[in-house]
């Protein structure tokens, strides 16, 4: 699991005002530290919270029994998208070496565009043991019993495979998305 | 019966083998629906209903408040007519031989009894699950469901008689009399062949040079595993066709219960587990390897005393004494 936090000097009055355990996925920042002291934020976009977890996003015909709403900063690492976070860290520890004060803005920019995109390629690669093994890992609700020998993650794995709508709603928040 | 005028919908009691199936009848405007989901194709079964639930609350070690089995459930309201739902899939076909016993031995007749047969779902992806183990009920549209039932009548009472027969031979203590009549066949009863694959799964083999090997789901367990530690999450998902199909039967909980049972079995034990994280997770609680005592069961020969007890249907395999072994005919013969 990797924590996101909240720590970027930009964001941190924007989180100040709406309270950080308010936050939306679209609203998480990872804390990079590719050396350009706590300013390099970056924005996680709804492509990259769907990998593991859109919650909020998608259909809920029922809620599920947290006792607290889901921080969406709390969110696993696939090992693909940890390589984008390590291909950004490394692009934005080289923008803090650029001496000049104009470009650092535009390197991080396209670090940033460069993450992006490898992030929403690792949300279209999600197979659907990808997505039971984030399930397994979200613990209760998602690992419930159904029926004894089967918990919802697999439940919601079988359905994805087998390209079927998802029996239960409950299978979005726990991080499945539609099987393609 | 059409979607407008579903009058059997609510005045029936409705027996739906799984939750899912459960939910939709009473989305669809069934009042009576009695869930009976269980996965009866492994684990303890018996006859007698107050021990049946007995035995299967203690074999899944249940800390779910949920009863998703309710069958024999006091206070059931057994009213005639009543309709159960069952698939093509093979756990759905022995719930469907149980809940005819249990409904007989509510008192009502065959006649009383509405079968609503569903063919397999033709959506999806045909090359999942060759063994149908996850269709459902709830796999079809409403109009389908409606449909059906407006077509279910009971089954001839030579039909019905068979299906409580069958259910009689699969908790038998000698689990030949069901083995025979799956290898030779019924008619009426084609899901005979996928049931018995599956059952005769977790059953030791005696091979034709007369050695003993372990059951199919055991050896494919043994070659999952290797001396790193790997969590059930990662030995159910990874591994050839014939453990996909297997575990796809079995279920996720299954796998991380079978690896408990050979880590608690033998001093020193084929499998060793470690504590990992989320306790309350059976899937990611232990982690678990191979020792050098386990490394030649690979080959999946085996002394019988070497594989952990597992109970199954009316019976269980590698008991301490006088085992059940399946013989290469398909016949279960004591050794």
């Amino acid at each position: 699991m990797r924590l996101v936090s909240c720590g970027s000097a930009t964001l941190a009055l924007t989180l100040l005002a709406m309270g950080c355990t308010t936050v939306s996925p679209d609203q998480c920042w990872p804390n990079t530290t590719g050396g350009f002291g706590g300013s390099g934020t970056l924005p996680i976009g709804a492509g990259v919270g769907a990998t593991s977890g859109d919650f909020g996003s998608a259909p809920q015909s029922s809620p599920l029994d947290y006792t607290d709403p889901p921080n969406p900063c709390l969110e696993p690492e696939s090992p693909c998208l940890g390589k984008c976070l390590t291909a950004y860290e490394v692009a934005a520890a080289g923008c803090a070496r650029i001496a000049t004060d104009a470009r650092p803005k535009t390197c991080l920019d396209a670090a940033y565009a460069a993450y992006m995109s490898c992030a929403g390629a690792c949300a279209a690669s999600q197979t659907c043991t990808d997505m039971y093994v984030a399930c397994q890992d979200k613990g209760y609700p998602c690992t419930r019993v159904i029926e004894g020998s089967l918990s919802l993650c697999g439940v919601c794995r079988r359905d994805c495979q087998k390209k079927n709508p998802y029996k239960y709603s409950e299978c979005y928040k726990c991080g499945f998305s539609d099987p393609r | 019966v059409t979607r407008a005028n579903p009058p059997l919908l609510r005045a029936a009691t409705h027996v739906a083998l799984d939750t899912a199936t459960s939910e939709r009848l009473q989305a669809l405007g069934a009042t009576n629906v009695v869930r009976a989901g269980d996965m009866l194709l492994i684990g303890p079964s018996r006859g007698e209903g107050v021990e049946h639930a007995r035995l299967r609350k203690a074999w899944w070690s249940s800390s779910e408040s949920e009863e998703w089995d309710r069958l024999y459930a006091p206070e059931v309201r057994w009213e005639s007519p009543v309709a159960i739902w069952a698939s093509q899939g093979p756990a759905d076909r022995v719930n469907l031989w149980r809940a005819c016993r249990r409904l007989r031995d509510a008192g009502l007749s065959h006649r009383d009894v509405l079968i609503v047969d569903l063919g397999h779902a033709s959506r999806g992806n045909p090359d999942y699950d060759p063994l149908r183990c996850s269709e459902s009920v709830s796999d079809h549209g409403d109009d389908v469901l409606l449909e059906r039932l407006g077509e279910a009548r009971p089954w001839p009472r030579a039909r019905y008689d068979r299906a409580v027969d069958l259910w009689r031979r699969y908790v038998d203590a000698d689990p030949s009399g069901f083995a025979r009549a799956c290898v030779d066949g019924l008619a009426g009863f084609p899901e005979l062949s996928t049931v018995w694959f599956l059952v005769s799964s977790f059953f030791p083999r005696k091979m034709p040079d007369g050695s003993i090997h372990l059951s199919r789901f055991d050896e494919l367990l043994m070659n999952r595993l290797s001396t790193d530690w790997e969590t059930p999450v990662e030995v159910y998902v990874r591994g050839p066709d014939a453990w996909e199909q297997l575990v796809c039967c079995t279920g996720d909980i299954f796998v991380a219960m079978r690896l408990d049972h050979w880590a608690k079995h033998g001093t020193p034990p084929a499998v060793e587990r470690a504590p990992w994280r989320q306790r309350d997770n059976p899937m990611l609680a232990f982690r678990y390897r191979l020792t050098a005592r386990g490394l030649p069961l690979q080959a999946g020969v085996a002394c019988l005393g070497e594989a952990p007890p597992l109970l199954m249907a009316g019976t269980e395999a590698y008991p301490p004494a006088s085992p059940w072994v399946l013989s290469e005919d398909g016949r279960f013969v004591r050794v």
